[in-house]
């Protein structure tokens, strides 16, 4: 990929700079000026397609289903469970702290802090979108 | 709060309230901490001393065992989250 000039790796980036989305570009010119790219995804699984011809004319093409049920539904349904589930039960930057931070939850709760941010982190992944 | 399942809801509904908006970033980290400390040191310990209280498991005067995490609470740990009945339930603060 770094050898070829038509590809490129494209990041974005939050508002405290962690890095929220990553994707990869191909991009072709055809022999009557139209402008095509293809945007994979760091899996290398093409995700959408869209072209600029010469006159002006785009055409946008999403390869994949963002529903629930289809395979990228769940996959970014999971990640929104699991980025909820580690905020959570992880809150600091030190893994001592969230480990005390957990007895002290879990042990406040009866044991029911863990749990409970499973149900809630899963219900936030359903209502939320990327 | 003799009802288990009211006993639950009441304890678990504010918890996932309190989740859900720092986990959806309607809550900020500040706010999060002042919140879950209020629920975890102030508002479940007295519960769950009003739990106790109307199943006649403590007396009222012990009120003073659930301040902070309330250790206490884990003595009556299948009361409290299970319905079972104490093995000695004389009413008073026996083995507080």
């Amino acid at each position: 990929m770094i050898d070829d000039p038509s590809r490129s790796l494209t990041f974005g980036l939050g508002l405290e700079g962690e890095l929220i989305s990553a994707f990869a570009t191909k991009t072709k010119i055809q022999g009557d000026g139209t402008v095509s790219n293809e945007v994979f995804n760091l899996n290398g699984v093409l995700e959408l397609r869209y072209s600029v011809s010469s006159d002006g004319i785009r055409d946008i093409e999403y390869i994949r289903s963002s529903g629930i049920n289809s395979a990228y539904g769940v996959e970014s349904w999971w990640r929104r469970f699991d980025h909820c589930v580690g905020e959570l039960n992880g809150p600091t930057p030190s893994n001592t702290a969230n480990v005390f931070l957990g007895i002290i939850l879990n042990s406040a709760t009866l044991g029911l802090y863990t749990p409970v941010t499973l149900v809630a982190c899963a219900g936030v992944a359903s209502l939320s979108k990327d | 709060m003799r009802s288990l399942s009211i006993y639950h809801f009441s304890t678990i509904i504010p918890l996932v309230a309190i989740l859900a908006l720092y986990s959806s970033d309607l809550m900020r980290i500040q706010w999060f901490v002042i919140f879950i400390g209020l629920y975890s040191f102030v508002f479940r310990p007295f519960l769950d001393y009003k739990r106790l209280l109307s199943l006649g498991l403590i007396d009222v005067k012990d009120w003073k065992r659930f301040v902070g995490l309330g250790l206490v609470r884990f003595k009556f740990y299948s009361e409290l989250m299970f319905d079972k009945k104490a093995d000695n339930q004389s009413g008073t603060s026996n083995g507080v």
